[in-house]
């Protein structure tokens, strides 16, 4: 295993509360700039998903005396990106340009930033695209049941499962999505500024404090996280009756950022699930018997709640097998743990891949900052890193048990009710989903 | 960061090599000529069985072997089947250069195919196209190709047809393998922190020993010229909001203007003040979303223009805006000051590239697998600056014209024809 180092990354901790992370790398005239300020998606009110995204979006077209198009217009005539993003617990807004016209670019983004134009010509046009997007994304039974674990386990609502549709999207006014904008973005809360690139630590610094600078004294107060109310039916069948396969998640209570057992979590899920080709289900299900093209597992690590998911698809005729293959290759881990060839491999890949991961100033600064956000600085990332060749098999075999837990897991599934009933019989209440019924009324 | 450079194998095996040491990563890929057009016409899908079949172990290292030596040194590994080229491709400290290619070697000169690992990925292949059929978007796509390609291999599914898969034996996948994977009609792309001359060492070590077998001299079936159908044509597809596209036929990849093409397609409809997304989707607000895309394949391609719009309206007013930009801009020219612009949204975009081993490896492969060689890729940013406006003019006055076009009215299979009144019955009810 190798000696070396992640990637070096400089944290600037200001007088005001903000923290400047700056990643510098001088052979692509590339730099960047990324401002984080807490809110996001957490401040979609729960009838209305999609609402702080289609605030992003009103950011998005330029400031106030700039014609949107003429704003577009002057940025890619520079090569450059100005954007503003609404992600699951912070805002993003962000510009990224070649060295020669960081001053330029930079000057563009603040007058956007300040001066936020929050153009009502633009807000048809910019709803119509997300409903055409939601209209295709919810016809693809792989998106339906992405959505649909996170909401079975926490219920609708919940900042982790908490999805956008096309009605919702069509009830969002223009009024409340500019008032959202316009409030989102301020110096005060968890502020952080991501600055990488063909740039210094120092001018990095000096450009990140402009910004800081710039902003509004103000910080949004964010709403507490709801409990999380689980579906009482362990089942969920959407019924699709035009598809001959059943696309399903397993899912049960996942873990939150910063869990003092992370490095050996990471390592349970990649010997399950995670591991793609070289994980316990995709060998045993996929490798040996051929039930599906994949099989795989997930832990987000997030600070509100998300669920753990396996998650794959068969033949409607063939999900009682694969569930009970599944179910037993859960239960032998659970019982028996993994073997020591296992943990080696898991072990191996996941110390060796971080640095061929982290090979540009976004990604290393991305997972900085996710690293603080979870309570972690870099020194206690490259310290987890670092731990991964002395996990013991004990250590992962106890993770494995808490992922597993009881080996009750929930499941929702797209299918066509009348084979994919019989198929699930046994697993508990099945509750019948119509195919178009939105998430709002799915049951809990 | 060093320019790229090439040898080739005594067995004629062509070896690219791209010299990158800012980290120690790096990217290896094998591109090998088998796709739709070499497949028997009672084996659909045999290509992409077969990669799927390079995963199952080879002499020296178990079915499972490939994938677990790659990872444990915390590597990944993949390969994707497409219309024209099967690609693998991995990404792995660069100090497991040579046991990388000794993985490799080992597969593509000594794959060992088994009736029974053969019997299970069958299964597996059979899902994946299930997969694929019962997700609209994709099923869109395919319904699309076959319907522009019918007649041509090019309109055949790369998936393959259920019967063919069912029907496949190991003798099939043998006699593929020795029709397609010779080093004669494959070759290897390395990028990233390795040296020329250690490569070169090591890639004559693992692969010197590889040979065309006999019958493999002029194996390669001819195929004929893909030419998209001219005129108009309306398709139901399973996507959910419809769309207008305009197709314009494409030479044989070895034959087009690569740097023309490229200008000109980045000219028309890169980024939202291009003229095809400003005009469509930002000062008409005739679709929802527009664009461009250029699909380069050997025997002939596709320039496609496209927007898609919402409420379901009339696809006659798009296409003739469409028709308009594309005749305006071949009658008049581009504007000279648009050249600069969009050339530096190229040069962006190499740039940023070279954070990745991994793109830069697949991008050299790709111009020399369609634009006439590797070069192409690096040299790219001179190339779109020696192009002239006449050069582009030229290109569009073949590409536009009617015999060249192909304008396309795309309707949702699911219909919903309710919506354009529900529209009206809005609009008259807000006055």
């Amino acid at each position: 295993m190798s000696g070396a180092s992640l990637p070096r990354v400089e944290v600037f901790r200001e007088p005001g509360g903000q923290t400047i992370l700056v990643q510098s790398r001088r052979d692509v005239p590339v730099v960047f700039l990324e401002l984080q300020c807490p809110g996001g998606r957490l401040c979609d009110p729960r009838r209305l998903p999609g609402l702080a995204e289609l605030a992003a979006a009103l950011l998005d077209e330029g400031p106030a005396g700039t014609d949107p198009s003429d704003w577009r217009r002057r940025l890619e005539g520079m090569a450059a990106e100005v954007a503003f993003a609404a992600r699951a617990d912070h805002w993003a807004a962000g510009f990224e340009c070649l060295t020669e016209d960081l001053g330029a670019v930079s000057d563009l983004f603040l007058s956007a930033v300040t001066a936020p134009g929050l153009h009502r010509s633009e807000w048809k046009r910019l709803v119509k695209a997300r409903l055409a997007a939601a209209r295709e994304d919810w016809a693809q039974p792989s998106s339906v049941i992405r959505r649909l674990c996170p909401v079975q386990a926490l219920g609708f609502g919940h900042p982790s499962a908490h999805p956008s549709f096309e009605k919702s999207y069509a009830q969002i006014d223009y009024r409340g999505a500019a008032e959202l904008a316009a409030g989102a973005l301020g110096r005060r809360g968890e502020v952080y500024l991501l600055v990488g690139g063909d740039i210094s630590p120092e001018d990095g610094a000096a450009l990140a404090r402009r910004v800081i600078t710039a902003l509004p004294d103000r910080g949004a107060a964010l709403p507490a996280e709801p409990e999380a109310r689980p579906s009482a039916a362990p089942v969920w069948l959407i019924d699709h009756p035009r598809i001959d396969q059943a696309f399903f998640g397993l899912s049960r209570a996942g873990v939150r950022a910063g869990d003092p057992e992370r490095t050996a979590l990471r390592l349970a899920n990649f010997m399950i699930g995670g591991g793609g080709f070289t994980s316990r289900l995709m060998d045993r299900v996929r490798e040996a018997m051929g039930h599906t093209y994949g099989i795989g597992s997930s832990l987000p690590e997030r600070r509100q709640a998300v669920p753990f998911v396996i998650s794959s698809f068969t033949q409607v005729g063939n999900l009682r097998a694969m569930l009970e293959l599944i179910d037993r290759v859960l239960a032998e881990i659970r019982e028996g743990g993994f073997t020591a060839e296992e943990l080696d491999l898991a072990r191996c890949h996941s110390h060796g891949k971080l640095p061929l991961r982290l090979n540009n100033p976004r990604t290393i600064l991305d997972f900085a900052a996710g690293g603080l956000r979870a309570g972690l600085d870099p020194e206690r990332l490259e310290a987890d890193w670092r731990s991964i060749p002395g996990m013991s098999l004990e250590a992962a075999n106890a993770a494995a048990r808490r992922i597993i837990g009881d080996g009750r897991f929930r499941l929702a599934l797209v299918a066509p009710a009348a084979q994919a009933r019989g198929q699930v019989e046994g697993r508990g209440d099945i509750a019948v989903i119509p195919h178009g019924a939105t998430p709002d009324r799915w049951p809990v | 960061m060093q320019p790229a450079v090439d040898f080739t194998l005594e067995n004629g095996l062509r070896v690219i090599v791209a010299e990158d040491h800012a980290s120690p990563v790096a990217a290896f890929g094998m591109c090998v000529r088998a796709g739709v057009c070499d497949e028997p016409s009672d084996r659909r899908g045999i290509a992409h069985f077969f990669e799927h079949m390079m995963f199952r172990g080879s002499e020296r290292f178990g079915p499972k072997e490939h994938t677990a030596r790659i990872t444990r040194v915390g590597g990944d590994c993949n390969a994707g089947t497409s219309i024209d080229p099967t690609i693998y491709y991995e990404t792995f400290p660069a100090g497991a250069l040579d046991e990388i290619l000794a993985l490799e070697a080992d597969r593509f000169m000594r794959l060992k195919l088994t009736a029974e690992h053969v019997e299970v990925e069958r299964k597996v292949v059979l899902e994946e196209l299930r997969m694929y059929e019962n997700q609209p978007m994709s099923r869109a796509f395919r319904q699309l190709m076959r319907e522009i390609g019918r007649g041509h291999p090019y309109g055949l599914d790369p998936l393959g047809r259920t019967e063919d898969l069912a029907a496949t034996t190991v003798a099939d996948l043998e006699a593929f393998r020795r029709r397609q994977y010779r080093p004669g009609n494959a070759f290897a792309v390395i990028a990233g922190d390795v040296r020329r001359a250690d490569v070169e060492e090591l890639m004559r070590r693992h692969f010197g020993e590889w040979r065309d077998p006999p019958e493999a001299a002029g194996a390669r079936a001819a195929v004929p010229r893909f030419e998209v159908p001219a005129g108009r044509m309306r398709l139901k597809l399973s996507f959910e909001v419809p769309a207008v596209a305009r197709v314009h036929r494409l030479k044989p990849s070895a034959e087009e203007d690569h740097a023309a093409l490229d200008l000109l397609t980045a000219l028309l409809a890169d980024g939202e003040s291009s003229p095809v997304q400003e005009r469509l989707v930002k000062r008409r607000r005739l679709c929802v979303h527009a664009g461009g895309e250029c699909l380069k394949l050997f025997h002939g391609g596709a320039l496609v223009f496209y927007g898609a719009f919402l409420p379901p309206g009339r696809h006659g007013a798009r296409l003739a805006e469409l028709r308009e930009i594309c005749d305006r801009f071949a009658a008049d020219g581009p504007p000279r000051e648009e050249f600069a612009k969009r050339i530096k949204r190229f040069r962006m975009r190499l740039a940023r590239a070279n954070y990745s081993v991994m793109e830069r490896m697949m991008g050299l492969g790709n111009s020399e697998l369609v634009e006439g060689g590797y070069r192409k890729y690096e040299q790219a940013l001179e190339d779109l600056a020696a192009v002239t406006p006449a050069r582009i003019r030229d290109l569009a006055a073949r590409l536009f014209a009617p015999e060249n076009t192909l304008e396309l009215e795309v309707v949702p299979e699911k219909s919903r024809w309710w919506m354009p009144l529900a529209g009206l019955f809005m609009r008259v009810v807000r006055r």
